[in-house]
């Protein structure tokens, strides 16, 4: 059992709300962002992306209580994004060093 | 207080039985208590061992005498397999590539990861670490039987109509999705039970020992077995789910015909295909790879911990640098991760992400080499004890040393330029695994065998099986390295007759970089090495199963006096494991305490002097 | 002996056994999909200019999609906090809200495959495309016989690298074609282009975990319940954790939404 207490929860309607309308605020303005067409194709994916973290960030903080709970998930959580982004961008970058002159 | 006296096997089950009453099929089939899920991953992963090894001696039989019906088995292949795969009881060319292929899956998913995770892991974590069982029971038995059903889908493939995967346990597409038959698709299938199995077990193995540390037992009193658990399933954890998106990709690719993998203007037979094209082949590598890769420690990490129990029990000394054996397996497991494409220098990658992965490979031999020195230095000083076990673990850490420095040259991308894809990488993944793994799990049973049955397995015929064992792994392999450094490919169903200088001379013309009469006789004997140590498990088969009945009773429920906790249970253990409450006080290897009137002190008793 | 920490924390690493086990499949997972993102992106960096596709995915459905699971997130928390605080109706409103939510998500990403699997590239014969939905097929169309007709509801375009950028509504119009224009035709399916393909394997193994989802909360909702009666603090355990999955589930849209409808 957690160490939650049954009065901690009288918040937790509210809290849920405000994250959801967030949120949906985020993800609208993703969409305004397609719809918008800016010339600057890498500016529009960057934004994009941008947005798509911080609405993870808000789901993974307040709703899998990352930002209330301990070592153990901090630590696991920690590693496998090192590992995620490391395959990332180690695959990218093999996949974009070409040997000059040839083709992949 | 001692040890104590081991309480008979028959009266183990009366408790069991009075207190369950759970009848045949929920105490060994349907069982979720991690020892009876640790014998079966054993005896399903012995088998599938034997049934790799059968295969790779029909395959050795191919190589030294190309077309020739295989002696014993030749006409019971060809009524399985077939008349155009195994016509006359010979091996065919497509044949040898499905036994290639299979031999190698075989060997990776279904015998040696089971045996060392599945089966020592399971059985030997939550007894070293003081628990009652695994964290996730049920969850135990579930990825047992996901890796069954993924074994028998693997082994069905062998009967389907023409036959099983053939394009290496590699599965490089575009290659493994042009041949039309559904051998490959089943070895998808067959892949995603197993790796959903290993999925399963590694978080289990983790939580389990996370969270079930027995009082008092810190990160650092750990035996080192528990902590190259800990790394592997880490490794197994991480590292799977790629191949398992991999898998997927091809299985789509496979079933509605999509290009995830296959490149736009592929050539198939002398047409085009009939593919939307744009896929990757590369993908597929970078993928696979990635798994593969920490795959291979995943292999030799249990092996290292087992080596290392073994040597301290014998050695009746405490092992020489627990810290850097520790911090050796964390930096191991880290640095897999980052060295994959040095299985792919040849895929013409630019020079500075070869000289990356370049980089890390020679980086990674670096904790490697640490931990096999401490396993070294341990014997030092020691009162050394050549049981049986002992015998394995000594010979393993030479054996892993030549696989290991063999590794060397593969892993430096100018000279492996000369060494991909020969029987040079052969020799070395075989060195390590072959008398380096398997000869670590040899110690494991004989050392384990005791605290499971309550009998000794035969000492006289385990020298046997180990003498027999060690001059015939180094026949058979040793003689690889010069083939390959001669430029023999791998994976030749002629055994390299095509490139030889015997067959050139018939046909007229002779070329530079030919294999000489010497290098293809080295087939021979190769084969005749391969047969030796086929023959050399008979002992070892008959030992393990007439001691189950006939073997020397232990004495005691610690008959090799060690001082971990799997030694201070019932013999052999019952439901919980423990039939009081466990305190750890000390480290692993407390041996030869100055003083102390035995050599060794179990950890959940006091050090002289200790409050 | 029990086995420990199945409810109550441990202190050294403050959780109960099921909630580390749940983070360490969710690192699996996130490895999973990580695997297919790379996927994606290897793909798409490597496809030749001209051949990938940008707006073939309804952004309003997936606009509604992202609200519906969204949504669906905060009812499981809620669910959860409805466990805590002892109400067992609220937990069964929250639960069962979660599950109709998800249901629609899916019959939604159903919809959205059968258009794709409705709408065809046809090559004609004098070398033009047609491209839309189809609208009508007559009982003998065989191009092979070349009997019969078919209707397109869509666009014609000179070459296939039109049709990387979507039709704005006004180009859309009916097509009639005899089966005796048509040199071949392909719908939209894994087969047809790897946009296609990669977008059918992320979302099909998304709606599979989803599935997957609703079983389990199902469970909990329908006959798993009785524990709450029996073992009220690990049945709760059991609702935080089968939670934790779901809001997994629920990140990973939050990135496939944007990565392949919106980029």
């Amino acid at each position: 059992m957690s160490e939650h207490k049954p009065e901690e929860f009288a918040g937790y309607g509210k809290m849920c709300l405000t994250v959801f309308g967030v949120v949906m605020c985020v993800t609208l303005m993703m969409v305004g962002l397609f719809y918008a067409h800016l010339p600057n194709h890498a500016l529009s994916i960057a934004l994009t992306l941008l947005a798509a973290v911080v609405n993870a960030a808000l789901v993974a903080c307040y709703l899998m209580h990352v930002l209330t709970e301990k070592k153990m998930t901090y630590i696991t959580f920690a590693f496998t994004a090192i590992f995620f982004i490391g395959l990332m961008a180690l695959s990218l970058s093999a996949r974009l060093s070409v040997p000059h002159g040839t083709i992949h | 207080m001692q040890a104590t006296h081991a309480i008979p096997h028959e009266d183990i089950h009366a408790h069991e039985a009075h207190h369950h009453d759970a009848g045949f099929w929920r105490t060994y089939i349907f069982s979720t208590d991690h020892k009876v899920v640790g014998i079966q991953y054993g005896i399903t992963a012995l088998i599938f061992l034997m049934f790799g090894f059968g295969l790779m001696l029909m395959m050795r039989w191919q190589i030294a005498h190309p077309g020739v019906t295989v002696p014993l088995v030749g006409p019971l292949l060809e009524k399985i397999m077939g008349t155009s795969l195994a016509g006359n009881g010979a091996i065919s060319a497509e044949l040898y590539n499905c036994f290639g292929a299979m031999h190698g899956t075989i060997m990776v998913f279904l015998a040696i990861v089971p045996l060392a995770v599945g089966a020592f892991g399971n059985y030997v974590v939550p007894l070293q670490i003081g628990a009652p069982d695994m964290a996730f029971p049920r969850l135990n038995m579930a990825s047992y039987q996901f890796y069954f059903v993924g074994g028998v889908v693997m082994f069905a493939s062998f009967f389907i109509p023409g036959g099983p995967a053939q394009s290496g346990w590699t599965s490089y597409p575009p290659l493994s999705e042009v041949v039309v038959t559904n051998g490959q698709t089943f070895w998808l299938l067959g892949m995603v039970f197993l790796i959903t199995s290993s999925l399963l077990g590694s978080v289990n193995i983790i939580a389990t020992i996370v969270q079930l540390r027995a009082p008092g037992m810190t990160w650092m009193r750990l035996p080192f077995f528990v902590w190259a658990q800990l790394v592997t399933s880490f490794l197994l954890l991480l590292a799977f789910p790629p191949l398992e998106t991999a898998g997927i990709m091809q299985l789509v690719d496979k079933l509605t015909g999509s290009s995830l993998f296959m490149p736009t203007g592929l050539a198939v037979g002398g047409k085009l295909a009939n593919i939307a094209g744009g896929g990757s082949p590369l993908l597929w590598q970078h993928l696979f790879w990635f798994l593969a890769h920490p795959e291979v420690y995943v292999l030799i990490l249990p092996a290292m911990g087992i080596v290392a129990e073994v040597i301290a029990n014998n050695t009746r000394k405490p092992l020489w640098g627990y810290k850097s054996l520790v911090y050796g397996a964390m930096s191991l497991g880290f640095l897999s991760f980052v060295v994959w494409a040095h299985h792919m220098y040849l895929t013409g990658m630019g020079t500075k992400i070869a000289t990356f992965f370049q980089t890390t490979t020679m980086l990674i031999s670096i904790p490697s080499v640490i931990i096999l020195t401490c396993l070294l230095i341990s014997l030092w000083g020691g009162s050394i004890r050549f049981t049986t076990p002992m015998l394995f673990a000594t010979a393993f850490l030479p054996m892993f040393g030549i696989g290991g420095l063999t590794g060397l040259p593969l892993g430096f991308s100018a000279s492996d330029l000369h060494l991909h894809d020969t029987y040079y990488v052969i020799a070395h993944f075989h060195y390590v695994v072959a008398p380096g793994t398997i000869f670590a799990l040899f110690a494991g049973i004989y050392y384990w065998y005791p605290k499971a049955t309550g009998r000794m397995m035969n000492e006289f015929w385990g020298r046997v099986h180990f003498t027999c064992s060690f001059i015939c792994m180094n026949v058979v392999f040793m003689p690889m390295f010069a083939q390959g450094i001669a430029g023999m490919l791998r994976r030749m169903s002629d055994g390299g007759a095509n490139y030889s200088a015997a067959v050139h001379a018939t046909n007229g013309f002779s070329a530079t970089g030919e294999l000489s009469n010497t290098i293809i006789h080295l087939n021979t004997v190769i084969l005749w090495g391969a047969v030796g140590l086929g023959i050399s498990q008979i002992p070892f088969i008959i030992n393990f199963f007439y001691s189950i009945k006939n073997g020397q009773r232990v004495k005691s429920d610690n008959p090799w006096d060690s001082t971990t906790l799997e030694w201070q249970t019932p013999t052999p253990p019952g439901h919980g494991n423990f039939t009081k409450e466990v305190v750890v006080y000390h480290g692993p290897y407390e041996y030869s305490v100055p003083g102390h009137p035995t050599d060794f002190i179990p950890q959940n008793e006091k050090l002289p002097g200790q409050h | 002996m029990e086995i420990p920490y199945t409810i109550e924390n441990r202190p050294d690493t403050g959780v109960y056994n099921a909630k580390l086990g749940m983070w360490l499949f969710l690192a699996s997972e996130v490895m999973l999909f990580g695997g297919l993102f790379s996927s994606y992106i290897l793909l798409r960096v490597g496809a030749p200019p001209g051949t990938w596709p940008h707006g073939w995915l309804s952004v309003p459905l997936g606009t509604i999609n992202t609200g519906l699971l969204s949504l669906s997130a905060i009812t499981t928390l809620m669910a959860w906090v409805a466990c805590k605080t002892n109400n067992y109706s609220k937990f069964k409103l929250f639960h069962g809200l979660t599950i109709l939510l998800a249901v629609t998500f899916l019959c939604i990403k159903s919809y959205e495959y059968n258009d794709k699997f409705h709408h065809y590239e046809v090559w004609l014969n004098n070398g033009k495309i047609v491209d839309g939905h189809l609208v009508e097929r007559s009982k003998d169309f065989s191009i092979a016989n070349k009997t019969g007709e078919i209707e397109i509801h869509g666009r014609q375009v000179d070459a296939h690298a039109e049709l990387m950028e979507p039709a704005k509504d006004s180009d859309l119009t009916p097509i009639k074609l005899e089966a005796g224009e048509i040199k071949r035709m392909e719908n939209y399916g894994p087969w047809h282009n790897n946009f296609l393909a990669i977008y059918f394997v992320l979302t099909g193994l998304h709606a599979l975990h989803i599935i997957g989802g609703i079983l389990i909360i199902s469970f909990f909702w329908g006959p798993g319940s009785k524990m709450w009666f029996t073992n009220h603090a690990h049945f709760t355990n059991r609702i935080e954790v089968s939670g934790l999955f779901w809001h997994f589930v629920d990140l990973v849209w939050i990135f496939l939404f944007p990565v392949l409808y919106l980029i």
